[in-house]
């Protein structure tokens, strides 16, 4: 992570090793400030500040899904709050009150939390991971946590941890052996949409790359077109990039791929107006849904997404495809009539659970 | 008063002094002329003039004394009643002379109209404009202290967005300033490159449109823009809003829902089309009298809809006649793949 030039670190996060670390790391002068209110806005750029923390309460939630649509009951950690990467369309430009990225600090709890959550008794395999609210590598030159996560849920059982990512720096994590129980997944696009909407995020080839490196040490991958966005031409540039997934990665380590057009409340709509005008975002056919967020008209969606799962299932008709946040209705147009539909959340979740009790689990250690 | 102002305490105990002097002696540009002149034109007001002529100038004019080499007061406040005060010859008009920097006696004019005046976006963007690029009053004082008074929020992105408007243009922000468009609304036309802003002008000047259809047909026209890489001017061009455009100034003015619609159907393709065809599908059934079918209104939903009121029992049967004849029909079949 680099640029930072105001490192905060409110009065819990003292004390905790990690805090002095990243300050030693980043050779800048910390401010010590009683809580996160006393963090001055940022008036330049957000990424330029730090800000050191050390949750209190639960830091281990549930995906919050939206009003009607089907969500698969994905559990997040918010280790880290905010990402550099400034993607147009970003939720978190309208999600997070923090003037710049924040980091808790103090895994531990967050560990602890984590077992607390898999002594309960689960239906179906937990699902958690760090990529929802920051990208799970951004910060992680300065932190480490993506190895003591892979570390943590080797020692696990019934738990398959997430590391979600456009980054192509995961290399320091290569060395462990994740014994299976780590996804580390990439955020796709189309190239042309990962040029102008994902400005500082890698290239979709170096992502690829890294994704192969990572098969190869022995993580499974998972992919998120989320979002896919309409415009002139995304059939082509799509489809190459699902080409291009195949030609870096063995389909058998693909334990999900996620769809997503693209959607987002009214107030970030308005953000991006501001922000990016000349953004291909700001022209796709938006209406407002039954959850008040902004998604395509829903022929295009249906449109696209069964594309996109006729060219995924081309390659391996079992490879394991997914909505998210989408409504029944929908899902019922673009899968095969012969394929089970989930009705609720916790449908999609089973259907997670016995695609990876096919495609995962035979191949985790222990 | 060798200057030919004639001096009189009007009052003690702290309350302004009025002096009585010749209009001829102000400079009506002053601190604002410019600014007002670029809303409201140079001409006095018909409805002030006649009050004057009746009642006379009841309320003082604010003025700056002379700096410089320019003999004359520089005004503050009141430059509709000097304008009207001229037209009408009056030998003097009364007046406070403050005795502030310009900084002060702008919030101080910007005061006294307080809470009752209502400024236009336009307004407070050529004021705020002034103020900072030529007053030079700070921006951080500006924020705290005139936003306010001008019935603005006091955050440092309104001020923003007032100066970047405040360059859009005499002729844009007098036809802002007469039809009161929001701030929300300059800032959507303040976007777009000086061309593309005549020819907004120029279908605004045409249709009229409130704020929130203004500011809706900004957006359409940005939108549609950058998704094809176009001017306005080619937008504008499309046959069925030429057309529309071509008729009498004011037909045209009736318009504004019209080239809405038309807007929209060029910004929304797919929806328009899917609903046209939902519509084509619909009308070829034989819907029963007061029957109407129709869908989510942007498809969003699933299913359709019928909907029928009744006047008697045979209608009834008349309408499940219809429901069981027409549920397989190629007609119901398109409307379902449709939603």
């Amino acid at each position: 992570m680099e640029g930072v030039t105001r490192l905060y670190i409110l009065d819990d996060a003292r004390g905790y090793p990690l805090a002095s670390d990243i300050a030693e790391q980043l050779g800048v002068v910390p401010e010590y400030v009683p809580g996160i209110n006393d963090v001055p806005a940022s008036d330049g750029d957000a990424e330029e500040v730090l800000v050191l923390a050390a949750h209190r309460g639960r830091i281990v939630k549930r995906c919050p899904g939206t009003r009607r649509h089907i969500c698969c009951n994905y559990h997040v950690v918010n280790q880290v709050l905010g990402c550099g990467l400034g993607c147009t369309y970003c939720i978190l430009q309208d999600y997070l009150n923090v003037p710049g990225t924040l980091i808790n600090v103090n895994i531990e709890g967050t560990f602890r939390e984590l077992d607390r959550a898999l002594a309960r008794r689960r239906k179906y395999i937990y699902r958690v991971g760090t990529g929802e609210l920051a990208d799970s590598f951004h910060t992680d030159e300065l932190t480490g946590f993506a190895r003591r996560f892979v570390t943590y849920a080797r020692g696990t059982t019934g738990m398959i941890f997430e590391l979600k990512t456009k980054s192509d720096r995961i290399d320091h994590i290569l060395d462990l052996d994740p014994e299976g129980r780590t996804v580390v997944s990439w955020s796709l696009n189309a190239r042309s949409i990962a040029r102008r909407e994902e400005r500082n995020a890698p290239a979709i080839e170096a992502r690829l790359s890294a994704a192969k490196r990572a098969a190869e040490a022995g993580y499974f991958i998972g992919f998120h077109f989320d979002p896919l966005v309409d415009f002139p031409g995304w059939e082509y540039e799509y489809r190459d990039t699902v080409r291009m997934i195949f030609d870096f990665v063995d389909p058998g380590r693909i334990v999900w791929v996620s769809l997503g057009t693209f959607r987002c409340p009214p107030g970030l709509m308005r953000i991006i107006d501001r922000r990016y005008p000349e953004s291909v975002l700001m022209s796709g056919e938006s209406f407002p849904g039954d959850d008040g967020k902004l998604r395509y008209l829903k022929s295009i969606r249906i449109e696209m997404y069964a594309h996109m799962i006729k060219w995924l299932k081309e390659v391996d008709p079992d490879l394991f495809v997914y909505l998210c946040m989408e409504r029944r209705d929908v899902w019922e147009r673009v899968f095969d009539p012969a394929s089970p539909i989930p009705r609720k959340n916790a449908g999609l979740d089973r259907l997670f659970h016995e695609s990876l009790a096919r495609r995962w689990m035979p191949h985790v250690k222990g | 008063m060798s200057d030919g102002s004639k001096r009189y305490k009007y009052s003690t105990g702290g309350e302004p002094v009025i002096h009585f002097i010749p209009p001829n002696r102000i400079d009506r540009e002053g601190l604002f002329g410019a600014l007002w002149n670029r809303l409201r034109g140079e001409e006095a007001d018909d409805l002030l003039v006649a009050s004057i002529r009746a009642h006379g100038v009841r309320e003082p004019i604010r003025l700056l004394e002379p700096v410089g080499d320019d003999p004359r007061y520089r005004l503050v406040s009141g430059r509709g009643r000097l304008l009207a005060a001229r037209e009408l010859g009056l030998e003097t008009i009364p007046a406070v002379v403050l005795d502030a920097d310009e900084g002060d006696a702008v919030i101080r004019g910007l005061m006294e109209h307080y809470p009752d005046r209502r400024y236009s976006a336009a307004q407070a963007a050529v004021l705020c404009d002034l103020l900072v690029s030529r007053i030079g009053v700070d921006r951080a004082r500006l924020t705290c202290e005139i936003l306010g008074l001008l019935g603005f929020s006091g955050a440092k992105r309104v001020l923003d967005d007032l100066l970047d408007t405040a360059g859009l243009g005499d002729d844009v922000l007098m036809l802002a300033h007469r039809r009161g468009y929001s701030l929300r609304v300059l800032v959507r036309w303040a976007r777009f490159d000086s061309s593309d802003r005549h020819d907004i002008a120029g279908l605004f000047r045409r249709v009229r449109l409130g704020s929130g259809p203004g500011d809706e047909v900004l957006g359409i026209l940005r939108e549609i823009s950058v998704r094809d890489g176009t001017g306005v001017k080619d937008i504008l061009d499309a046959p069925e809003l030429s057309l529309l455009l071509d008729g009498d100034d004011e037909a045209v003015q009736r318009l504004g829902e019209e080239v809405r619609a038309i807007l929209r159907s060029l910004r929304y393709p797919r929806f328009t089309a899917q609903k046209r065809e939902f519509d084509r599908a619909a009308a070829s059934l034989p819907l029963p009298k007061s029957a109407v079918i129709d869908h989510h209104p942007t498809f969003e939903g699933g299913g359709i809809g019928f909907s029928c009121r009744f006047q008697n029992p045979e209608e009834m049967e008349e309408a499940a006649r219809f429901l069981r004849d027409a549920a397989g029909s190629d007609a119901v079949k398109k409307l379902f793949s449709l939603v």
